[in-house]
């Protein structure tokens, strides 16, 4: 156990507190418009532009359905009702069977190009997912390390899923929504220029309008959307906090709290929908704008303009084919930068670089690994430097320790000499052969790290171990737990080898994760094992079981164990001690306690703690 | 650790929802308006007036634009019917619908958004006083991110259906005086026009559902996907020192494809079932249009009544396609609704008396008589536990993980209640205490102290006006958390963040015991409250709190040696029972077991001195001298 660890903080989240020298997401592609976005996402998805031709073709045949009912309309008042020979039964049959014969023909054409539409949406985002997520497990730790969880899930589930429903639906809309408008007005000039300018003219401000106030909503939106996610706050934590809300028997003071919360919620957003209500039911009066406009218009200047009465009476029709559209377009507007932004965030994870695979691989000499690290050097920009200039050789074989107080780089050691974290500046070499020079395939094979807080899967203790080498068969995994000495540990288990260890192995205690983990990087048979001890409390017993399955392991192989616990140390080959970034002490444990420096205070203040006074 | 659910526990609910029927969603729809109507029933009605009032306009703009022609159009452009109407009159006329019509949306969807608004808040704040009732046992059986789910998607889904209700019920009147229009004109047309609609809407309402029932699963293999994907970055570090980066690929490839697959499932129901009621409706006028010119050469419709029909049917194509989306919003309201309830229903709290607590100085006398309990059957974590503590006394549980330790003290605290048996505090039962009463008493603090996005002043005070400045500064001082103060810019004003993110693990345990010592309380129960504090921290805090005037009795679940060396006893506990106690010494001199367990330490390092060979390699120590 550490002497302080009073400001130790769980795995990787140490990382999360530091600034990057190796970037973050998304500070290395430029700002590019959605059109642009989808273009660069159709090279990492070749699906998106599948048959692209062909679905557009079709979507612009079935907008042309839109049209058939106004034109039949026009042709049976002016050829049939008020035509010169009245109307014939017959002729308006063939009339109507025509049009039907179109209106079908373009409901199919529309129902493909919608279907082919989502199938190419689903596909292309997938690859992109795939890609995304491949790319998030290969860009520095860093850049993903200091994303939030969320934020970082959200890159391939929400973000992408923005993207899908923008192409889906605003894809669809503006086709049809862009085709309709150019046919609907194309039809209207035929029948009457003038009429059509005019309603053009009020459509054109109606649009501007629109578009005005989508964006005042919208600013509404964004400023509401954070009161509401205040309000949902409150309501998290008080549900979160339930046991310490009971314990302090605050229960009144918790309910008064969400109750005002939710009631100020409930005040912004319903006065804001009362606006969009409001906003939106003005299309009602351009529309009727429009219509005044046709009959008035249409009507005082049909002895100039020659306009027919069925002209007159479809462009009535026309006017309300004209107000959806209108109202859709500027809708997917407004959608299209929400897709954008979420397009964005998902190519920004594509243009951080990756780790390089060497052009050149080399493999490090066969059997346990020697390290040589030469004026190895680390630092986050803005901060202070965490190793400095370190200077080390470790033969093959070797068992070491790693002790220092929280802060002083061991944990970033490490992880630098398993080029978990890059770029050092200075060189390591492992095996004769520069580290960077190792394929990564080869080096995770084998160098093995064993982080404090170890992940595990919500699976079996079997399965768990199995993920270090999924050759393992049962019985290698029992055989590793026998070697171990934890054999007797596993049989506590309700269910043995077979239990489930819970959502982030939240059925065992960190001990017990600890204990999973050691077996699973002992089934690797690792050339350098490097293993950072957990810092929890954990019952005697098991914190005994622990070291010594440590101690198994790191038996004739080369170990590095960042140790909190000293009696690691005591049974090491060598202890090498870190303070603010620098390698102080090198020596056997007797040999150190002997000196009486840094080490010999660290290890003193461990056995109060381990002793009973 | 007051939060997760411990080992062995299966409690957790876990299973999904099953297929919906349909005539259980029907039934349950109808019960769940009527639920949030009853609440809002201005809100409700007025909606309803608003989207009846807006069908109305429909008919009548379609009947307005049939009289133009026959009345302004016709007499102008084909000098036939009697005219007598001016172009300002109508246009007046025109005007005036078109400003009731706007007059209806605004009230229609107005008021259905205080509606939908006005019960998701009362729900949410229903639920969340409700979940502030039940016991904490059956609170730790559900995920808190299930419970989280509930207060806060679900509520909001189960009101969803409220937002398009009022448009869809106004299209039902719509539909009905559309056909009564068209009836007028003619009975055939009438008929036709009738059978259109029907068809439009059985297919909008059979299409939606089972649209829903693939959406259901899409909306899953979404749920799964995030899941896969959190557990991977999580691990991200366990995934590359392992090499296993192909491998988590394969995993979120296999369920980004289900999702893909189920997608293009959907989209091609959906598509399919759009492209129906697009055409449906497009044929059904072309019919009624050719059939009324067909009808016309007999004089029985004019042309005027003509373009009233084709102007109507125009309009209706999309309040008819809201009552498929009804059905939609139905099926997901009910689903969200059902998950709410199951909340809702639990009766699962704990019982009170009227008794008041004793308050004044000194620690409370504590009593456990026959404890059992046992998270689910089989699995007994205490089993039948008596113990007698005397007031104003240092205790320490120990045992090995797994033994009841926690258990035991969150029964004492009477955070939940036993199976069997029962606690009593100066020989009181704690289940006959008014509400609150136990609080006042006893302070509990858990190895991960729960911190409120709050001040460090607020954390402690947690908004009890009883808690005076002197109080306040007392509690900092005994549980050392003035050093942390000292180095903060804005002292004990200082913004701790969501979930203490700015405080270090043992920061935050500090602030825990501070907030229970501002109390005062008479019994304090520390589940391993201290393990992430520093040893010789730890020991100035449980001397201060020993010398002070407080008095309070102490019961500390332990597991570093150097906690269980300040308790004045030691209680030892092995599955579920008290095998031993007494002082430390005592308990190792007498129970091989116990000092099997809290001496681990010196009897490993006692083996290794005497086992051979140790393991300095003297070869590889010579290379670095």
């Amino acid at each position: 156990m550490t002497s302080s660890p009073d400001t130790e903080q769980a795995g990787d989240s140490t990382d999360v507190e530091q600034v990057g020298a190796e970037g973050r997401l998304g500070s290395h592609g430029p700002r590019r418009s959605l059109v642009a976005g989808l273009r660069q996402a159709a090279t990492y998805a070749p699906s998106l532009r599948q048959g692209l031709a062909t679905t557009l073709t079709l979507a612009v045949v079935g907008a042309l359905g839109a049209l058939v009912v106004p034109v039949l309309l026009q042709r049976l008042l002016d050829d049939e009702l008020l035509g010169p020979a009245g109307p014939d039964a017959a002729a308006a049959g063939r009339l109507g069977a025509l049009a039907a014969v179109v209106a079908t023909a373009a409901g199919i054409a529309s129902w493909r190009a919608m279907y082919r539409l989502v199938r190419t949406a689903a596909s292309g985002l997938h690859e992109l997912r795939m890609q995304v997520f491949a790319h998030l497990h290969a860009v520095p730790t860093l850049a993903v390390a200091r994303e939030r969880r969320g934020a970082l899930v959200a890159r391939v589930t929400a973000d992408i899923e923005t993207v899908t429903q923008f192409i889906e639906w605003g894809g669809i809309g503006v086709l049809t929504g862009a085709t309709q408008l150019t046919v609907v007005a194309v039809l209207m000039v035929t029948f009457d220029p003038v009429l059509a300018a005019v309603v053009l003219a009020i459509a054109a401000v109606y649009a501007l309008s629109l578009l005005t106030a989508q964006r005042l909503l919208a600013r509404r939106y964004d400023r509401i959307r954070t009161r509401v996610a205040s309000s949902l706050a409150v309501v998290g934590e008080t549900i979160s906090g339930l046991p310490t809300i009971r314990a302090y028997g605050i229960e009144s003071r918790a309910a008064d709290r969400v109750g005002t919360a939710l009631e100020t919620q409930f005040r912004v957003e319903s006065r804001t929908r009362l606006l969009g209500a409001t906003l939106f039911s003005t299309s009602e009066l351009f529309a009727a704008l429009m219509t005044i406009s046709v009959v008035g218009i249409g009507i005082t200047t049909a002895d100039t303009t020659g306009v027919t009465a069925g002209q007159l009476a479809a462009f009535l029709l026309l006017v309300t084919l004209f107000v959806a559209p209108v109202q859709l377009m500027v809708e997917i507007i407004d959608q299209a930068q929400a897709a954008a932004a979420g397009l964005r965030r998902v190519l920004d994870v594509l243009d951080t670089p990756r780790v390089d695979e060497p052009a050149d691989p080399r493999s490090p000499a066969p059997g346990p690994l020697a390290l040589a690290v030469r004026d190895l050097r680390y630092a986050y920009p803005q901060g202070p430097a965490v190793l400095r200039s370190i200077d080390v050789e470790i033969p093959a074989g070797q068992r070491v320790a790693i002790v220092g107080r929280t802060g002083s780089g061991k944990s970033t050691f490490v992880k630098v000499v398993t080029r978990l974290q890059q770029p050092p500046a200075g060189t390591v070499e492992i095996g004769g052969v520069p580290l960077e020079a190792v394929a990564t395939r080869e080096l995770r094979r084998r160098v093995t790290f064993v982080p404090q807080d170890p992940f595990l899967l919500d699976a079996t203790i079997f399965e768990n171990v199995r993920y270090g080498d999924p050759t393992a068969d049962d019985a290698r995994i029992l055989a590793a737990f026998e070697e171990l000495d934890l054999s007797d540990w596993l049989a506590t288990l309700p269910d043995g080898a077979t239990t489930r260890t819970g959502e982030r192995g939240s059925r065992l205690s960190a001990g017990e994760r600890q204990l999973v983990a050691l077996t699973r990087a002992w089934i690797v048979r690792p050339d350098l094992l490097v293993l950072d001890e957990a810092t929890s409390a954990v019952d005697p017993e098991l914190d005994v079981r622990l070291r010594r399955a440590v101690e198994r392991m790191t038996a004739g192989r080369t170990s590095l164990t960042v140790a909190h616990r000293l009696s690691t140390a005591e049974v090491a080959d060598r202890v090498l001690v870190f303070a603010d970034g620098l390698l102080v002490e090198d020596g056997h444990h007797d040999d150190l306690l002997r000196r009486g420096g840094t080490y010999a205070r660290l290890h003193a203040s461990w056995t109060v703690d381990a002793t009973i006074g | 650790m007051s939060s997760t659910s411990p080992r062995g526990d299966d409690a957790a609910d876990t299973a999904e929802d099953p297929a919906t029927p349909v005539h259980g969603v029907v039934r349950e729809t109808f019960a769940l308006v009527a639920r949030h109507a009853s609440g809002q029933r201005a809100a409700a009605v007025l909606s309803i007036v608003g989207a009846v009032s807006f069908a109305a306009t429909i008919v009548v703009a379609a009947g307005l634009i049939g009289w133009v022609t026959d009345r302004l159009i016709l007499p102008a452009l084909a000098d036939t019917g009697e005219s007598g109407v001016t172009i300002g009159y109508a246009a007046l006329l025109i005007g005036a619908v078109a400003v009731w019509k706007s007059a209806s949306i605004v009230l229609r969807r107005g008021a259905a958004a205080w509606w939908q608004l006005r019960s998701e808040q009362r729900l949410r704040r229903d639920i969340v006083a409700h979940q502030l009732g039940l016991s904490l046992r059956w609170y730790a059986s559900r995920g808190v991110g299930d419970l989280l789910s509930v207060s806060g998607n679900d509520t909001k889904q189960s009101t969803g259906l409220l937002a398009p209700l009022p448009f869809a019920l106004g299209s039902i009147f719509l539909l009905a005086g559309s056909m009564g229009l068209v009836l007028s004109i003619d009975v055939l047309l009438g008929l036709l026009a009738g059978a259109v609609m029907v068809f439009i809407v059985a297919v909008d309402t059979t299409g939606s559902w089972f649209a829903f029932q693939h959406m259901e699963r899409v909306q899953r293999d979404l749920g799964r996907l995030s899941t896969v994907a959190h557990e991977s970055f999580d691990g991200a570090l366990t995934v590359r020192a392992l090499g296993r980066e192909a491998e988590e690929s394969d995993r979120f490839g296999a369920t980004s494809a289900s999702l893909r697959d189920g997608i293009v499932r959907l989209g091609r129901s959906w598509t399919a079932f759009r492209a129906v009621t697009d055409l449906g409706p497009t044929l059904g006028t072309i019919g009624i249009l050719t059939l009324a010119t067909v009808r016309a050469t007999r004089g029985a419709v004019e042309p005027g009544q003509i373009v009233t029909i084709a102007y109507l049917m125009s309009l209706l194509v999309v309040p008819t396609r809201l009552i498929g989306y009804l059905v939609w919003d139905a099926a997901r309201s009910v689903a969200g609704w059902r998950r709410v309830r199951r909340v809702l229903e639990v009766t699962d709290r704990l019982d009170h008396g009227d008794r008041m607590g004793g308050t004044g100085p000194g620690g409370a006398a504590v009593r456990a008589e026959g404890l059992w309990f046992a998270y689910s059957p089989g699995t007994t974590v205490l089993d039948g536990v008596d113990l007698e503590m005397a007031a104003g006394r240092t205790y320490a549980l120990v045992g090995p993980t797994g033994s009841g330790k926690s258990t035991l003290a969150r029964l004492l605290a009477r955070l939940w209640d036993a199976d069997r048996g029962r606690v009593l505090l100066d020989d009181v039962d704690v289940r006959s205490f008014a509400p609150g009463a136990v609080a006042a008493q006893v302070a509990y603090v858990p190895q991960e102290a729960f911190i409120f996005d709050d001040t460090i002043r607020g954390n402690i005070t947690l908004g009890d006006p009883a808690i005076d400045e002197a109080a306040l500064q007392r509690a900092v001082r005994l549980a050392r958390l003035d050093d942390v103060i000292d180095g903060l810019p804005a002292g004990l004003d200082t913004q701790v963040g969501e979930r203490g993110t700015t405080l270090s693990g043992g920061q935050q345990q500090r602030l825990g015991l501070a907030r229970a010592l501002a109390r005062h309380p008479r019994l304090m129960v520390l589940d391993d409250a201290t393990s992430a504090i520093d040893a010789e921290v730890e020991a100035e805090i449980l001397a201060g709190l020993r010398a002070s005037d407080l008095g309070a009795t102490v019961v500390m679940v332990a597991s570093r040696a150097s906690t269980i060396s300040l308790a004045d006893e030691v209680i030892h506990l092995q599955q579920g029972r008290i095998v031993g106690r007494g002082p430390h010494d005592e308990l190792v001199a007498h129970s091989a077991d116990y000092a099997a367990l809290v001496e681990a330490y010196a009897r490993d390092a006692a083996e290794r001195a005497a086992a051979p060979g140790r393991t300095r390699s003297d070869a590889a120590h010579e290379v670095q001298r």
